[in-house]
Protein backbone atom coordinates (compact mmCIF):
# COMPACT_ATOMS: atom_id res chain seq x y z
CA UNK A 1 0.00 0.00 0.00
CA UNK A 2 1.30 3.67 -0.77
CA UNK A 3 1.88 5.89 1.47
CA UNK A 4 -0.64 8.15 0.20
CA UNK A 5 -3.28 5.61 0.86
CA UNK A 6 -2.39 4.85 4.37
CA UNK A 7 -2.04 8.67 4.85
CA UNK A 8 -5.24 9.26 3.59
CA UNK A 9 -6.66 6.17 5.89
CA UNK A 10 -4.59 7.06 9.09
CA UNK A 11 -6.77 10.95 8.67
CA UNK A 12 -10.01 9.07 8.18
CA UNK A 13 -9.02 6.70 11.20
CA UNK A 14 -8.49 9.60 13.24
CA UNK A 15 -11.63 11.84 12.41
CA UNK A 16 -13.33 8.48 12.93
CA UNK A 17 -14.82 8.05 9.37
CA UNK A 18 -13.04 4.50 8.37
CA UNK A 19 -15.28 1.35 7.75
CA UNK A 20 -14.39 -1.79 9.67
CA UNK A 21 -12.65 -3.24 6.63
CA UNK A 22 -10.14 -0.11 5.73
CA UNK A 23 -9.16 -0.45 10.02
CA UNK A 24 -8.26 -3.92 8.98
CA UNK A 25 -6.60 -2.55 6.66
CA UNK A 26 -4.51 -0.55 8.77
CA UNK A 27 -4.06 -3.28 11.31
CA UNK A 28 -2.42 -5.26 8.28
CA UNK A 29 0.08 -2.45 7.01
CA UNK A 30 1.12 -2.01 10.63
CA UNK A 31 1.83 -5.74 10.90
CA UNK A 32 4.13 -5.45 8.13
CA UNK A 33 8.15 -5.41 9.49
CA UNK A 34 8.75 -2.29 6.51
CA UNK A 35 6.64 0.22 7.24
CA UNK A 36 7.20 4.30 5.95
CA UNK A 37 9.33 5.92 8.76
CA UNK A 38 6.32 9.01 9.04
CA UNK A 39 3.71 6.26 10.32
CA UNK A 40 6.12 4.61 12.76
CA UNK A 41 4.92 6.77 15.74
CA UNK A 42 1.29 4.43 15.38
CA UNK A 43 2.86 1.42 14.41
CA UNK A 44 2.36 0.22 18.44
CA UNK A 45 -1.10 1.54 18.67
CA UNK A 46 -2.31 -0.67 15.52
CA UNK A 47 -0.05 -3.66 16.72
CA UNK A 48 -1.91 -3.37 20.63
CA UNK A 49 -4.98 -3.96 18.88
CA UNK A 50 -3.86 -6.66 17.00
CA UNK A 51 -2.18 -8.01 20.21
CA UNK A 52 -5.18 -7.49 22.38
CA UNK A 53 -7.90 -9.12 20.25
CA UNK A 54 -5.94 -12.35 21.20
CA UNK A 55 -6.09 -11.89 24.64
CA UNK A 56 -8.42 -14.43 26.15
CA UNK A 57 -9.86 -16.03 29.50
CA UNK A 58 -7.79 -18.80 31.29
CA UNK A 59 -7.96 -22.38 29.43
CA UNK A 60 -9.31 -24.04 32.68
CA UNK A 61 -12.30 -21.32 32.32
CA UNK A 62 -14.50 -22.96 30.98
CA UNK A 63 -14.68 -26.45 32.61
CA UNK A 64 -14.41 -24.95 35.80
CA UNK A 65 -17.44 -22.98 34.80
CA UNK A 66 -19.13 -25.50 33.26
CA UNK A 67 -18.53 -27.97 36.37
CA UNK A 68 -19.85 -25.18 38.35
CA UNK A 69 -23.24 -25.26 36.11
CA UNK A 70 -23.48 -28.89 36.13
CA UNK A 71 -22.80 -29.02 40.53
CA UNK A 72 -25.70 -26.47 40.37
CA UNK A 73 -28.00 -28.69 38.10
CA UNK A 74 -27.40 -31.51 39.93
CA UNK A 75 -30.36 -32.74 41.45
CA UNK A 76 -30.23 -33.70 45.63
CA UNK A 77 -30.56 -37.19 47.08
CA UNK A 78 -34.20 -37.60 47.32
CA UNK A 79 -35.17 -35.98 43.46
CA UNK A 80 -32.74 -38.49 42.24
CA UNK A 81 -34.09 -41.64 44.14
CA UNK A 82 -38.26 -40.86 43.21
CA UNK A 83 -36.74 -40.60 39.02
CA UNK A 84 -37.74 -44.96 39.37
CA UNK A 85 -41.13 -45.89 39.15
CA UNK A 86 -40.02 -48.45 42.19
CA UNK A 87 -38.70 -46.23 44.19
CA UNK A 88 -41.94 -43.95 43.47
CA UNK A 89 -43.53 -47.49 44.66
CA UNK A 90 -41.63 -48.00 47.50
CA UNK A 91 -41.88 -44.45 49.22
CA UNK A 92 -45.59 -44.72 49.27
CA UNK A 93 -45.77 -48.12 50.72
CA UNK A 94 -43.47 -46.50 53.39
CA UNK A 95 -45.57 -43.97 53.91
CA UNK A 96 -48.99 -45.40 54.50
CA UNK A 97 -46.82 -47.74 56.73
CA UNK A 98 -46.02 -44.92 58.65
CA UNK A 99 -49.60 -43.53 58.57
CA UNK A 100 -50.96 -46.89 59.86
CA UNK A 101 -48.29 -46.89 62.59
CA UNK A 102 -48.68 -43.18 63.68
CA UNK A 103 -52.86 -44.39 63.87
CA UNK A 104 -52.09 -47.62 66.04
CA UNK A 105 -50.13 -45.70 68.39
CA UNK A 106 -52.32 -42.87 68.85
CA UNK A 107 -55.42 -44.93 69.40
CA UNK A 108 -53.53 -47.58 71.23
CA UNK A 109 -52.19 -44.67 74.31
CA UNK A 110 -55.85 -44.33 75.01
CA UNK A 111 -57.20 -46.64 77.79
CA UNK A 112 -61.18 -46.92 77.73
CA UNK A 113 -62.10 -44.87 80.33
CA UNK A 114 -59.01 -42.26 80.44
CA UNK A 115 -58.85 -38.78 79.17
CA UNK A 116 -62.27 -38.68 79.14
CA UNK A 117 -63.88 -35.12 80.83
CA UNK A 118 -66.85 -35.66 83.20
CA UNK A 119 -70.07 -35.43 81.95
CA UNK A 120 -72.02 -32.46 81.90
CA UNK A 121 -75.05 -32.01 83.81
CA UNK A 122 -77.12 -29.52 81.16
CA UNK A 123 -80.51 -30.07 82.78
CA UNK A 124 -79.30 -27.95 85.81
CA UNK A 125 -79.67 -24.75 82.88
CA UNK A 126 -82.59 -25.34 81.58
CA UNK A 127 -85.84 -23.14 83.01
CA UNK A 128 -88.00 -24.80 85.27
CA UNK A 129 -91.02 -22.60 84.82
CA UNK A 130 -92.52 -20.63 82.25
CA UNK A 131 -91.21 -16.87 83.67
CA UNK A 132 -87.76 -18.03 84.02
CA UNK A 133 -87.78 -19.11 80.17
CA UNK A 134 -89.44 -15.53 79.56
CA UNK A 135 -86.80 -13.77 81.24
CA UNK A 136 -84.05 -15.42 80.01
CA UNK A 137 -85.37 -14.82 76.34
CA UNK A 138 -86.37 -11.26 77.54
CA UNK A 139 -82.60 -10.88 78.51
CA UNK A 140 -81.50 -12.52 75.46
CA UNK A 141 -83.25 -10.36 73.31
CA UNK A 142 -82.19 -6.76 74.87
CA UNK A 143 -78.44 -8.09 74.18
CA UNK A 144 -79.26 -8.50 70.91
CA UNK A 145 -80.99 -5.22 70.42
CA UNK A 146 -78.21 -3.45 72.14
CA UNK A 147 -75.46 -5.18 70.09
CA UNK A 148 -77.57 -4.19 66.52
CA UNK A 149 -77.76 -0.42 67.91
CA UNK A 150 -74.10 -0.32 68.43
CA UNK A 151 -73.27 -1.51 64.33
CA UNK A 152 -76.12 1.04 63.48
CA UNK A 153 -74.25 3.49 65.02
CA UNK A 154 -70.70 2.21 63.80
CA UNK A 155 -72.17 2.45 60.35
CA UNK A 156 -73.58 6.05 60.34
CA UNK A 157 -70.16 7.03 61.75
CA UNK A 158 -68.09 5.64 58.82
CA UNK A 159 -70.99 7.25 56.18
CA UNK A 160 -70.19 10.71 57.81
CA UNK A 161 -66.64 9.77 57.06
CA UNK A 162 -66.67 8.44 53.73
CA UNK A 163 -69.12 11.95 52.99
CA UNK A 164 -66.29 13.75 54.13
CA UNK A 165 -63.69 12.47 52.23
CA UNK A 166 -65.87 12.79 48.99
CA UNK A 167 -65.78 16.42 49.81
CA UNK A 168 -62.77 16.93 49.66
CA UNK A 169 -62.20 14.98 46.61
CA UNK A 170 -64.38 17.34 44.61
CA UNK B 1 -31.73 -28.13 25.31
CA UNK B 2 -30.87 -24.68 27.35
CA UNK B 3 -27.42 -26.66 27.95
CA UNK B 4 -26.52 -27.06 24.31
CA UNK B 5 -27.58 -23.58 23.56
CA UNK B 6 -25.50 -21.93 26.17
CA UNK B 7 -22.08 -23.94 24.77
CA UNK B 8 -22.99 -22.93 21.18
CA UNK B 9 -23.97 -19.62 21.66
CA UNK B 10 -22.95 -18.09 25.33
CA UNK B 11 -19.98 -19.32 26.08
CA UNK B 12 -17.85 -18.43 22.86
CA UNK B 13 -18.35 -14.65 24.01
CA UNK B 14 -16.75 -14.88 27.53
CA UNK B 15 -13.40 -14.27 26.12
CA UNK B 16 -15.04 -10.81 24.91
CA UNK B 17 -16.64 -10.17 28.50
CA UNK B 18 -13.41 -10.92 29.86
CA UNK B 19 -11.09 -8.22 27.52
CA UNK B 20 -14.42 -5.85 28.49
CA UNK B 21 -14.28 -6.49 32.03
CA UNK B 22 -10.78 -6.12 31.97
CA UNK B 23 -11.04 -2.79 30.33
CA UNK B 24 -12.91 -1.29 33.05
CA UNK B 25 -11.43 -3.19 36.20
CA UNK B 26 -7.87 -3.54 34.83
CA UNK B 27 -6.99 -6.72 36.95
CA UNK B 28 -7.26 -9.88 35.06
CA UNK B 29 -8.19 -12.30 37.95
CA UNK B 30 -10.86 -9.84 38.52
CA UNK B 31 -11.99 -9.42 35.16
CA UNK B 32 -12.41 -13.42 35.31
CA UNK B 33 -14.14 -13.57 38.69
CA UNK B 34 -16.89 -11.18 36.63
CA UNK B 35 -17.06 -12.76 33.95
CA UNK B 36 -17.31 -15.95 35.85
CA UNK B 37 -20.39 -14.47 38.09
CA UNK B 38 -21.63 -12.59 34.73
CA UNK B 39 -21.97 -16.18 32.96
CA UNK B 40 -23.53 -17.88 35.86
CA UNK B 41 -26.08 -14.95 36.47
CA UNK B 42 -26.80 -15.56 32.33
CA UNK B 43 -27.42 -19.56 33.17
CA UNK B 44 -30.20 -18.97 36.13
CA UNK B 45 -31.63 -16.44 33.81
CA UNK B 46 -32.05 -18.95 31.40
CA UNK B 47 -36.26 -18.73 31.39
CA UNK B 48 -35.95 -15.57 30.10
CA UNK B 49 -33.61 -16.22 27.42
CA UNK B 50 -36.29 -16.44 25.00
CA UNK B 51 -37.36 -12.87 25.51
CA UNK B 52 -34.20 -10.90 25.09
CA UNK B 53 -33.40 -10.00 21.24
CA UNK B 54 -29.72 -9.23 21.53
CA UNK B 55 -28.06 -11.87 23.98
CA UNK B 56 -24.57 -10.06 22.79
CA UNK B 57 -25.55 -6.80 23.87
CA UNK B 58 -27.49 -8.05 27.35
CA UNK B 59 -24.48 -10.16 28.23
CA UNK B 60 -22.17 -6.84 27.49
CA UNK B 61 -24.66 -4.64 30.35
CA UNK B 62 -24.69 -6.97 32.50
CA UNK B 63 -20.91 -7.56 32.40
CA UNK B 64 -20.57 -3.61 32.15
CA UNK B 65 -22.63 -2.92 35.39
CA UNK B 66 -20.87 -5.54 37.20
CA UNK B 67 -17.55 -4.22 36.69
CA UNK B 68 -18.26 -0.55 37.47
CA UNK B 69 -19.72 -2.27 40.92
CA UNK B 70 -17.05 -3.50 41.88
CA UNK B 71 -14.61 -1.19 40.95
CA UNK B 72 -16.78 1.22 42.61
CA UNK B 73 -16.76 -0.74 45.80
CA UNK B 74 -13.15 -1.38 45.68
CA UNK B 75 -11.71 1.95 44.94
CA UNK B 76 -8.58 0.55 43.62
CA UNK B 77 -8.53 1.46 39.91
CA UNK B 78 -5.27 3.26 40.02
CA UNK B 79 -2.98 0.41 42.36
CA UNK B 80 -4.15 -2.08 39.94
CA UNK B 81 -3.30 -0.26 36.77
CA UNK B 82 0.37 -0.66 38.56
CA UNK B 83 0.30 -3.69 39.72
CA UNK B 84 -0.58 -4.75 36.00
CA UNK B 85 1.52 -2.77 33.83
CA UNK B 86 4.22 -2.85 36.16
CA UNK B 87 4.48 1.14 35.23
CA UNK B 88 7.71 3.34 35.83
CA UNK B 89 6.59 6.68 37.49
CA UNK B 90 7.46 9.80 35.88
CA UNK B 91 10.54 10.27 36.79
CA UNK B 92 11.89 7.65 34.07
CA UNK B 93 14.43 9.10 32.15
CA UNK B 94 14.06 9.74 28.39
CA UNK B 95 15.80 6.30 27.48
CA UNK B 96 13.90 4.57 29.59
CA UNK B 97 10.72 6.04 28.47
CA UNK B 98 12.26 5.43 24.98
CA UNK B 99 12.30 1.44 25.58
CA UNK B 100 8.82 1.12 26.93
CA UNK B 101 7.27 2.98 24.29
CA UNK B 102 7.23 0.09 22.37
CA UNK B 103 6.03 -1.71 24.68
CA UNK B 104 2.03 -2.59 24.66
CA UNK B 105 1.82 -2.00 28.18
CA UNK B 106 2.23 1.69 27.34
CA UNK B 107 -0.47 1.60 24.71
CA UNK B 108 -2.93 0.05 27.47
CA UNK B 109 -1.89 2.76 29.77
CA UNK B 110 -3.18 5.13 27.37
CA UNK B 111 -6.33 3.64 27.18
CA UNK B 112 -6.68 3.60 30.68
CA UNK B 113 -6.16 7.03 30.91
CA UNK B 114 -9.01 7.94 28.88
CA UNK B 115 -12.73 8.69 30.34
CA UNK B 116 -14.60 5.30 30.85
CA UNK B 117 -17.33 5.76 27.84
CA UNK B 118 -14.48 6.84 25.45
CA UNK B 119 -12.47 3.97 26.67
CA UNK B 120 -14.74 1.39 26.01
CA UNK B 121 -16.10 2.72 22.80
CA UNK B 122 -12.78 2.45 21.76
CA UNK B 123 -12.51 -0.91 22.91
CA UNK B 124 -15.76 -2.49 20.76
CA UNK B 125 -14.84 -0.79 18.19
CA UNK B 126 -10.90 -1.40 17.37
CA UNK B 127 -10.69 -4.57 19.70
CA UNK B 128 -13.99 -6.46 19.18
CA UNK B 129 -14.57 -4.53 15.72
CA UNK B 130 -18.08 -3.96 16.51
CA UNK B 131 -20.54 -1.66 14.02
CA UNK B 132 -21.18 1.56 15.26
CA UNK B 133 -24.83 0.14 15.89
CA UNK B 134 -23.78 -2.80 17.86
CA UNK B 135 -21.57 -0.14 20.04
CA UNK B 136 -24.83 1.99 20.21
CA UNK B 137 -27.02 -0.77 21.69
CA UNK B 138 -24.08 -2.27 23.89
CA UNK B 139 -23.55 0.45 25.45
CA UNK B 140 -26.80 2.61 25.35
CA UNK B 141 -25.48 5.66 23.40
CA UNK B 142 -27.06 7.79 20.75
CA UNK B 143 -25.05 7.26 17.50
CA UNK B 144 -23.76 10.64 17.49
CA UNK B 145 -22.35 9.60 20.91
CA UNK B 146 -20.61 6.82 20.00
CA UNK B 147 -18.95 8.75 17.04
CA UNK B 148 -17.83 11.61 19.34
CA UNK B 149 -16.27 9.42 22.14
CA UNK B 150 -14.64 7.17 19.23
CA UNK B 151 -12.97 10.56 17.89
CA UNK B 152 -11.79 11.79 21.02
CA UNK B 153 -10.64 8.85 22.50
CA UNK B 154 -8.37 7.99 19.26
CA UNK B 155 -7.42 12.08 18.90
CA UNK B 156 -6.21 11.86 22.57
CA UNK B 157 -3.96 8.75 21.95
CA UNK B 158 -2.91 10.51 18.58
CA UNK B 159 -1.72 13.86 20.64
CA UNK B 160 0.36 11.13 22.75
CA UNK B 161 2.17 8.89 19.93
CA UNK B 162 3.02 12.18 18.64
CA UNK B 163 4.20 13.40 21.00
CA UNK B 164 6.24 11.07 22.12
CA UNK B 165 7.55 10.76 18.96
CA UNK B 166 9.04 13.76 18.74
CA UNK B 167 10.46 13.63 22.38
CA UNK B 168 11.67 10.30 20.63
CA UNK B 169 13.46 11.64 17.82
CA UNK B 170 14.84 14.89 19.69
CA UNK B 171 16.66 12.20 22.43
CA UNK B 172 18.37 10.12 19.20
CA UNK B 173 19.41 13.23 17.65
CA UNK B 174 21.10 13.96 20.98
CA UNK B 175 22.47 11.10 21.45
Amino acid sequence: MDYDNIQTLLEKYFEGNTSLAEERQLKAYFQQKEIDPAFEAYRTLFGWQVEEQSVSLSSQFQDKLLAEIEAQEKPGFVRRFLRHPMSQAAAVLVLLAGMWWAYQTDTAAVEPGEGVTAEINWEQYEPKTKEEALTITRNAMVMLSKELNRGTARVAKEVVKVRQLGRIDQ
Amino acid sequence: MSLHYYKKNILPISDKLFRFALRIVGDRSEAEDIVQEVMIKIWNKRKDWEFIDNMEAWCVKMTRNLSIDKLRSKHRRTQNLDGLFHLKDSSATPLEKAESNDTIHHISKMMQDLPEAQRLVMQLRDIEELSYKEIMEQLDMTMPQVKTNLFRARNKIKKRLNKEGNGLRQHSNLA
